[in-house]
């Protein structure tokens, strides 16, 4: 019986070792640090933020660092204005936004909101349908040519590098020949900039689905837009219980509801 | 009028620790439209809003009051965290 344990663990501990010098042999980890800015057309201020892509030949992380986002939660003045008066309520979070990407199975994962109740959303490479142009500027030292396209809404242009063989973005951007450097949208609300690109070889590092427990949760885009719309019109006749009204935007980043 | 200029509120639901209000323009249909809005945000985007009218100018101070009292009761109302 002993020495049946003992091949056991023999055996187990050889197919993790070989896994991991997998990892370190096949995978090149890049890092980006990019800023991440968004301006909501009904809002004040700008939220901007560090983010950071961590990727390789399959998995990617994209995460928002919305915690240390001191700026948002300075204090503002305000101004009297007869008539037209607001309270911004900014809530602060616990737990950092991410987006992971399979790049082998050309799917994603990111969180969306309806009100503040979270949706885990699976989405795939497809999503961006890319116009390639003959533009060209120069980022972080790396020639980047100009793409646009039309996604959920909002008319976006990014510069991608093909010096830099992955075909991968900060947030959910992807699908381009090339890294994505920079990427904004044409009127202003979304931009994000890459400010610092480093590989380290020597790190065997996996990139795992921080979403892998609740996978079976996710959905689609289009059921998520099914239950915004239902939610955004079951609150157009709701009634507060001390009076007055509740509503959700039409539009974040992207367009919930066309007008 | 006049309005509290900031206000800080604990949670302790695991979502968010502190929210902080600031007060700013709206933009109403009218200028005779009296109401006030309350608006949560949330990473940077819009979330929910709550819009309390008033009869005149004078209760439009009650109606902030009472439209971030909405706010905050939702604020409370939500909870986990993802992933």
């Amino acid at each position: 019986m002993k020495y049946f344990i003992i091949v056991i663990c023999f055996i187990s501990s050889s197919v993790c070792s070989q896994e991991k010098t997998d990892d370190v042999i096949s995978f090149q980890t890049l890092f980006v640090q990019y800023t991440h800015s968004i301006h909501m057309e009904s809002l004040p201020n700008a939220t901007i933020i560090n983010s950071y892509l961590t990727l390789n030949n399959s998995n990617s992380i994209y995460e928002m660092d919305f915690m240390n986002n001191r700026d948002a939660f300075s204090e503002d003045e305000y101004e009297e204005n007869e008539g037209k008066k607001g309270v911004l309520l900014s809530i602060k979070p616990k737990v950092n936004d991410f987006i992971f990407k399979n790049s082998k199975e050309k799917i994603s994962y990111s969180v969306s909101r309806i009100g503040m109740e979270p949706f885990l959303i699976k989405d795939s490479d497809s999503i961006f349908e890319w116009l390639v142009s003959d533009e060209y500027k120069t980022i972080l030292g790396y020639k980047c040519q100009k793409a646009t396209t039309n996604f959920r809404g909002r008319n976006y242009t990014a510069f991608f590098s093909t010096d830099i063989p992955y075909q991968n973005g900060p947030w959910k951007f992807g699908n381009l020949p090339g890294l994505i450097l920079e990427v904004y949208s044409d009127d202003d609300v979304f931009k994000i900039t890459a400010n610092k690109l480093f590989t380290k070889n020597d790190i065997a590092l996996a990139i795992e689905n921080p979403f892998f427990k609740r996978l079976q949760e996710s959905i689609s885009w289009d059921i998520f837009i099914n239950k915004y719309k239902n939610k955004f019109n079951e609150l157009k006749h709701y009634r507060l219980p001390k009076g007055g009204t509740m509503s959700i935007p039409k539009k974040g980043i992207e367009v919930y509801i066309e007008n | 009028m006049s309005f509290s200029s900031s206000e800080v509120f604990t949670n302790n639901n695991g979502l968010y620790n502190d929210v902080i209000v600031k007060n700013f323009d709206v933009e109403l249909d009218s200028v005779k439209d009296f109401a006030c809005t309350a608006t949560v945000t949330y990473n940077g985007e819009v979330r929910a809003t709550f819009t309390v009218r008033a009869s005149q100018v004078g209760s439009l101070s009650m109606a902030c009051f009472m439209a971030r009292l909405q706010a905050i009761q939702y604020i409370e109302e939500q909870g986990g965290t993802y992933p």
